[in-house]
């Protein structure tokens, strides 16, 4: 930090990144509440549209934004401030949004139950399912944060000076990298000193149950004279998050030669990209829950030291992660690591591990623990404790870390690009690499199938689960 | 459980199959690694051709407009303690310049480079250029007069009109650095005031500059020729003018691609090869006849009719090397102009 530039750089970059995850909070966790809640009308497409914008790769909104609004409109820095929240607020308001839905899904319904024997539903709402869910809401308006004061492209477009744009300056027009590193580090120091106070509150806050095999589903809260008024604000919602920016590049692409092009253009790379997030997903989830477990039981001390890796790794801008990647794999031993897909999916499973380590283990923390000491007592093994107690009691959470790892994964672009081995690139470069001077139809069409493969493919896997279970 | 595992492995198993299945390749088989920077959307068939022509396998990494044409040099850079790429085509000479001054590229005088003009070329054969773009005024068509010069994006009579793209990256750093050249360091720091003072935007990138005129947010800018080119071929309404070519005109900034062997290559065999190629006579018609309409530099090539020559062209006589150890010396003074 050697000026007073830099300074106000990472001032602004707080500042938005402060302003985009509250109101990202409060709109998602509000929206998930009513949608989860209470009785609207359309409620799958609404969820469908206003969960959509996630799948892409923030650059992608951002330039439809800019088509939207118009170059000449942002002529100011305040002008540039609010055109970035607006941008980041619709990619990252589907975070917040799920996790709060999820949460809900998840809360003991006896609890709310019992409280409706004496309080009306808002009340019950207010009192109990609100502070039930809590530690999603903090644990998205944390995400938001992170992703909102790291983000370059969208402040960039925006002509918005942020702090990233000093460390993006001096890797791609000093090609200076040790100091493109250094200038990242006071973002990721003030990201770990507010994550320490939230996983401390998150753990005093473990007190609460999850449902224990029991389902708690939408009782269809009737919102009295606020429906319509609630159902209008939805309908604004997805028409400013979904139908302007995403209509706008689908309706780019609607010709039967643009997704014939699309997929002769892009249909591998979508096939590798399904691979690889799928199969980084999959490690993920599988490592950290065994992280969060045993973090969860101590079977380790000091293990609260990888998150604190993890969420170094996260925060670090993509490319900077990158140059460690290169600098470490890149050698003569490791070529078949650094040449095949291999790094990809190991760089992946660096930058995303902390959502499943974090997410499964405040899951984990919800379980009453005397379940698995019973067993214990029993002489019950820990493979087996494991494999039929926590694994089965924390499958939502399990299920929603990798989903969150699988789609931060499939629209990764920042750590991709800098590491794809040749001929092994995913969709969101392909799409990239495509865009300049690239037909605009077909960079639509390949856009729009970036948000429905992933979409169908969660679908399916979620019925193929569905049905399992039943 | 179990079953659950057999789906995971058997996706994950269908998923490789699926993506690798286009890039199944015999260990026997030739290959070069190619990193580009050049538009994958043009360089990407001559790439198959030459493929097509020695059975050669390429292996590509295009650069991105996202990461402003830096990211396989910034890649480059950090391979450089076991070098992955053998063959490096850049969309213009100045950084390969940077390359060679940083001791990452091999010496190889083409065949095919012998008749290529001295001035877009390294005498020691570090790269070479072919095919180049022109600096050139893009102007939407609604407007009645036409900049001539790019001195024009200081007169009054344009302020607030133009645009331009950010000079800390791509080919409008180059442009600016040739003109601390042509122009003095006084010159140039009175253009860049001047710009400052008739209110130019500042946009991300040439094509946003070239999309911005084409919506008529701006009347015109200082943009690559084919990002001009693409737009006219879209049939929006704007036009290209080549600047200063006058008399006494500073004369058009010409962009050669440029095309270099990395030292410590992988394959260096199939790498000259492939620079070979890139630097015969057939590229350059094929990349004339693309939607880029890129100008050859070899004498003789058959061009489209709109294409200007380049010996019919009013040049600006810059050495690359000049401008690229000028640009290195200007970007603290171009960061500090654009308030960073």
């Amino acid at each position: 930090m050697r000026s007073r530039e830099e300074w106000q750089l990472l001032g602004n970059s707080l500042f938005l990144g402060l302003v985009v995850s509250f109101l990202a909070t409060l709109m998602g966790s509000f929206t998930g509440i009513v949608l989860f809640k209470c009785d609207i009308p359309f409620k799958v497409p609404l969820v469908l549209s206003l969960f959509v914008p996630i799948f892409l790769p923030p650059y992608i909104p951002a330039i439809s934004w800019m088509d939207i609004i118009g170059a000449n409109w942002i002529d100011n820095q305040w002008a540039g401030f609010l055109g970035s929240v607006l941008c980041l607020l619709n990619i990252y308001f589907p975070i917040p949004f799920g996790i709060s839905m999820l949460f809900l899904a998840s809360v003991n319904p006896r609890y709310e139950e019992a409280a409706r024997l004496i309080y009306p539903q808002r009340e019950v709402i207010k009192r109990i399912t609100i502070p039930l869910v809590m530690p999603g809401f903090l644990l998205s308006f944390f995400l938001v944060f992170v992703l909102s004061v790291g983000n370059f492209n969208v402040p960039s477009l925006f002509r918005l000076k942020v702090y990233p744009v000093e460390s993006f300056t001096v890797f791609s027009a000093f090609y200076d990298f040790e100091r493109a590193i250094a200038l990242s580090i006071p973002l990721v120091i003030i990201i770990l000193m507010l994550f320490i106070p939230l996983s401390l509150f998150l753990l005093k806050k473990s007190c609460i149950s999850l449902s224990l095999g029991f389902k708690n589903v939408s009782k269809g809260l009737d919102l009295g004279r606020f429906k319509w008024p609630i159902f209008a604000f939805l309908l604004l919602l997805s028409f400013v998050f979904c139908i302007l920016p995403i209509g706008n590049i689908v309706f780019d692409s609607l010709s039967l030669d643009a997704y014939r092009l699309a997929i002769s253009r892009g249909g591998d790379a979508i096939m590798r990209s399904l691979f690889y997030s799928f199969s980084s997903a999959s490690i993920i989830a599988f490592f950290g829950f065994l992280i969060a477990y045993a973090k969860g039981f101590k079977i380790f001390p000091h293990l609260s030291v990888i998150d604190a890796l993890f969420l170094f790794l996260f925060s670090l801008p993509g490319n900077c992660l990158a140059l460690g990647f290169i600098d470490l794999w890149n050698r003569e031993y490791t070529g078949m690591v650094y040449g095949s897909f291999m790094i990809i999916v190991l760089g992946f499973i660096s930058r995303y591990a902390i959502f499943s380590s974090t997410i499964i283990y405040l899951w984990l923390s919800l379980i009453p623990k005397v379940l698995d000491e019973a067993a214990r007592v029993f002489g019950v093994r820990v493979i087996k404790r494991i494999l039929f107690i926590q694994v089965p009691l924390s499958k939502m959470g399990i299920l929603a870390s990798w989903m969150i790892s699988f789609i931060f994964c499939f629209r990764d672009t920042d750590l991709v690009m800098p590491l794809y081995p040749p001929g092994l690139e995913p969709v969101t470069v392909r799409t990239f690499t495509l865009m300049a001077n690239g037909r605009s139809d077909m960079i639509a069409a390949l856009c729009t199938m970036t948000m429905v493969v992933p979409l169908l493919f969660l679908v399916l896997i979620y019925q193929v689960l569905r049905v399992k279970r039943s | 459980m179990k079953r659950l595992l057999l789906v995971v492995f058997a996706l994950n198993l269908i998923f490789l199959f699926a993506g690798c299945q286009s890039k199944k390749e015999s260990s026997r088989e030739k290959t070069v690694v190619v990193y580009v920077s050049e538009d994958q959307v043009f360089s990407e068939p001559v790439l198959r051709a030459f493929h097509e022509k020695t059975g050669i396998k390429v292996k590509a990494v295009y650069d991105t407009e996202e990461a402003k044409s830096t990211g396989v040099m910034n890649r480059i850079i950090s391979e450089r303690s076991n070098p992955q790429a053998d063959v490096y085509w850049a969309n213009e000479p100045i950084r390969a310049e940077v390359l060679r001054l940083k001791g990452l590229l091999a010496a190889y005088k083409s065949p095919n480079a012998k008749t290529i003009p001295q001035e877009f070329k390294d005498p020691d054969g570090y790269w070479t250029g072919f095919s180049a773009r022109a600096r050139v005024l893009i102007v939407n068509k609604k407007e009645k007069e036409r900049p001539q010069s790019i001195m024009d994006f200081l007169e009054p009579r344009w302020k607030g009109k133009a645009v331009i793209a950010n000079p800390l990256f791509g080919t409008t750093t180059s442009h600016i650095a040739a003109l601390f050249i042509v122009l003095g360091e006084r010159g140039a720091k009175d253009f860049l005031k001047g710009i400052k003072e008739n209110q130019v935007a500042i946009s991300t990138s040439n094509g946003e500059s070239a999309d911005f005129v084409a919506k008529g947010e701006y009347a015109f800018s200082l943009v690559d020729s084919d990002d001009a080119i693409s737009r006219m071929k879209k049939g929006l309404p704007v036009e290209m003018i080549y600047p200063d070519q006058k008399d006494k005109g500073l004369g058009c900034f010409i962009v050669p691609n440029a095309v270099m062997l990395i030292k410590g290559a992988p394959h260096p065999e199939e790498g000259k090869r492939l620079i070979d190629y890139l630097l015969s006579k057939e590229v350059e018609k094929r990349l004339a006849f693309s939607d880029c309409e890129q100008i050859p530099l070899h004498k003789g090539v058959e061009i489209p009719q709109d294409i200007v020559p380049i010996e019919n062209l009013k040049v600006m006589k810059v050495d690359y090397k000049l401008v690229a150890k000028k640009m290195i010396e200007i970007q603290p003074l171009l960061k500090k102009w654009m308030g960073l």
